[in-house]
């Protein structure tokens, strides 16, 4: 016993020298937000260097040897940690039945950060989600990765208490891992979303460290989920810090956390995101490729849709194509389910086009980032002719409206949160309009829109 | 009354960014909250092409400790999530998910498993459930990437 604490006092001594460890290790433990205390071995008022000795100690107990349930089995995260930082030979490692197969099978080698952008016609939800994305060793398919969710686990409360309990933090957040495909299937195809992919620079060793941290969390952390603070985002850049301390993104955030704001932030140090993959949803390239075809054909889809021409007569694999992107669109919007007769329809057609050859492809336009968007806080200034001595002081917390560049955002929309303008002369203050919150969707006519309408929306 | 309304407002914008349900178990969770004011898109599609086999074959076992997919569930859960978008693709003879699909049936960078699924499209596909079509493709491959002719 003596010669262990001599082991451990000399390892101590080199601790001080180590800081960015602590400041990781600090970082694994969750102490500011963390809700139950069996996340910690050596208690909740434990300092940071109690708790890596408990932690030291439980890695070298031969109790639970190579089971599940050793301490190196639940702290996998800190074990890679001290290892890399104080050395290899602290403790022999114990095997880990589970851990060891569940992280064989993700073995990332890389990190992105995926946002999912808003609804279609819906300015209330231009804050969009982020979910990280695993990029997994042997599957050079993307849609093979797996998806890391961390999102509020709400129970069937009414609306009011709903938001209310969200938004004082009376949900616990909860991690879900699922193939990306799901996650794509969910965003880009079921609820018309577009999704960004922004791939991070962390290395395959920090990607590792990120899932193994996820590891020990997912089963025995208990985090309050606030709405608007300790959400999605919020975790995502934690995570990231994790990895990366010099990143430091969590603090360049302000009290309130938007999605839309934290992949903003991530574009503040170029060194953060190195590639960005854009995934419109199906709407989005239903309405490309038949935007694509010129009238004529644009006529046919309308007549191949419509019963009437027969399909089958049909040679022209583009027509058939733009119809069967038409009717996935229509899957969309309608929640998936297709009246029978366009079910049989869509059966028909994709047999038809699968007899032809289809060597044609369509082009996306590629929409504008969300992080090119402009700023979400507006200050403004003003003056009104002829009252030269008043001046207009406004403020805007949030987000976008109509006068704002559209970059980035949903066009003719606008999602207005705490809006309020005074009008000041020496004499006086005038409060002279307050906006808590209002959403506005605008139609533009423009010559386009009508053909759109006229075709197959109708 | 007015704070209360403040509240409830700020929640439903909040709702469209953190309404996923975890439960971890199943596919319940991808069941959505009508919240959002303007519209809310339901998660429909992603639970219609779920039947309940899936409950039975995405062996997410024992829920809480691992969600990832079983090595020989991996065909299944493939299909079933993907169905509706993957014919589309076969039939066209592109797409991402035809080449993950390739990637799951173990014949990724084979050139001819996206003209023979083509091919054979109305066997493999027309008015077919999940199951049929793992079936169907396996016996069109017989455990080979290329075709048995």
């Amino acid at each position: 016993v003596i010669i262990f604490f001599l082991i451990l006092s000399s390892v101590a001594s080199l601790f001080a020298a180590d800081e960015i460890f602590f400041v990781q290790w600090n970082k694994l433990l969750h102490k500011s937000n963390q809700v139950n205390s069996g996340l910690w071995l050596a208690g909740k008022d434990a300092s940071d260097k109690e708790e890596l000795d408990a932690t030291i100690k439980a890695f070298n107990s031969k109790e639970n040897w190579d089971t599940n349930n050793h301490a190196q089995c639940l702290y996998p995260a800190r074990r890679l940690l001290i290892k890399k930082h104080l050395g290899e030979d602290l403790f022999p490692q114990s095997k880990c039945p589970d851990y060891d197969e569940w992280f064989e099978k993700l073995n990332p080698q890389g990190i992105s950060i995926v946002f999912a952008g808003n609804y279609p016609d819906n300015p209330g939800s231009l804050f969009g989600h982020t979910f990280i994305k695993f990029i997994g060793k042997e599957t050079k398919e993307n849609l093979l990765d797996y998806a890391l969710n961390y999102s509020a686990e709400v129970s069937d409360d009414i609306g009011v208490l709903y938001a209310i309990k969200g938004l004082i933090g009376g949900y616990y957040g909860g991690f879900s891992l699922a193939p990306y495909y799901v996650k794509v299937n969910e965003y880009a195809e079921a609820e018309g979303r577009d999704l960004w992919e922004y791939k991070t620079a962390l290395t395959p060793e920090e990607s590792q460290f990120i899932l193994s941290h996820i590891w020990e969390l997912k089963n025995r952390a208990e985090f309050h989920y606030f709405f608007l603070s300790d959400n999605c985002s919020s975790f995502i850049l934690k995570l990231l810090d994790i990895a990366r301390p010099e990143w430091n993104l969590e603090k360049k955030m302000p009290w309130y956390v938007i999605p839309l704001e934290t992949v903003k932030v991530m574009h503040t140090n170029e060194e953060i995101i190195t590639d960005t993959i854009y995934r419109p949803s199906v709407r989005l390239r239903s309405q490309n490729s038949f935007a694509s075809l010129g009238i004529n054909d644009q006529k046919k889809v309308k007549n191949l849709l419509d019963n009437k021409t027969d399909f089958s007569k049909e040679s022209d694999a583009k027509i058939l194509k733009v119809a069967a992107m038409q009717l996935a669109a229509i899957h969309s919007r309608k929640d998936g389910v297709l009246s029978d007769e366009l079910a049989q329809k869509e059966e028909d057609i994709l047999v038809r086009l699968s007899e032809l050859p289809t060597d044609h492809s369509f082009t996306n336009k590629v929409l504008p980032s969300p992080h090119g968007g402009h700023d979400i806080t507006q200050v403004s200034i003003g003056g009104i002719f002829d009252h030269r001595e008043d001046l207009l002081l406004g403020y805007r917390l949030g987000v976008h409206d109509l006068n704002d560049y559209a970059v980035g955002y949903l066009p003719y929309s606008e999602l207005v949160i705490m809006d309020a303008q005074v009008r000041a002369n020496r004499n006086k203050l005038d409060l002279q309009s307050i906006n808590f919150l209002s959403m506005n969707l605008l139609r533009p006519w423009t010559i386009m829109y009508l053909l759109a309408m006229k075709s197959i929306w109708s | 009354m007015k704070k209360l309304f403040i509240v409830l407002a700020l929640g439903l914008i909040s709702s469209a960014y953190a309404q996923d349900r975890s439960s971890g178990c199943g596919m319940g969770w991808q069941v959505t909250r009508s919240m959002t004011t303007t519209g809310s898109y339901t998660r429909a599609l992603t639970n219609a092409t779920f039947s309940n086999t899936l409950a039975m074959t995405s062996g997410t076992s024992g829920c809480a400790k691992h969600d990832l997919v079983m090595k020989q569930k991996e065909k299944i859960h493939y299909v079933e999530s993907n169905l509706v978008p993957l014919r589309r693709e076969v039939a066209m003879g592109e797409g991402e998910r035809l080449n993950a699909l390739a990637a799951v049936w173990g014949c990724a960078n084979t050139e001819a498993f996206g003209p023979a699924l083509k091919q054979n499209y109305r066997d493999l596909f027309y008015k077919k459930e999940a199951s049929d079509v793992v079936q169907k493709i396996d016996e069109l491959f017989k455990g080979q990437c290329a075709l048995n002719s």
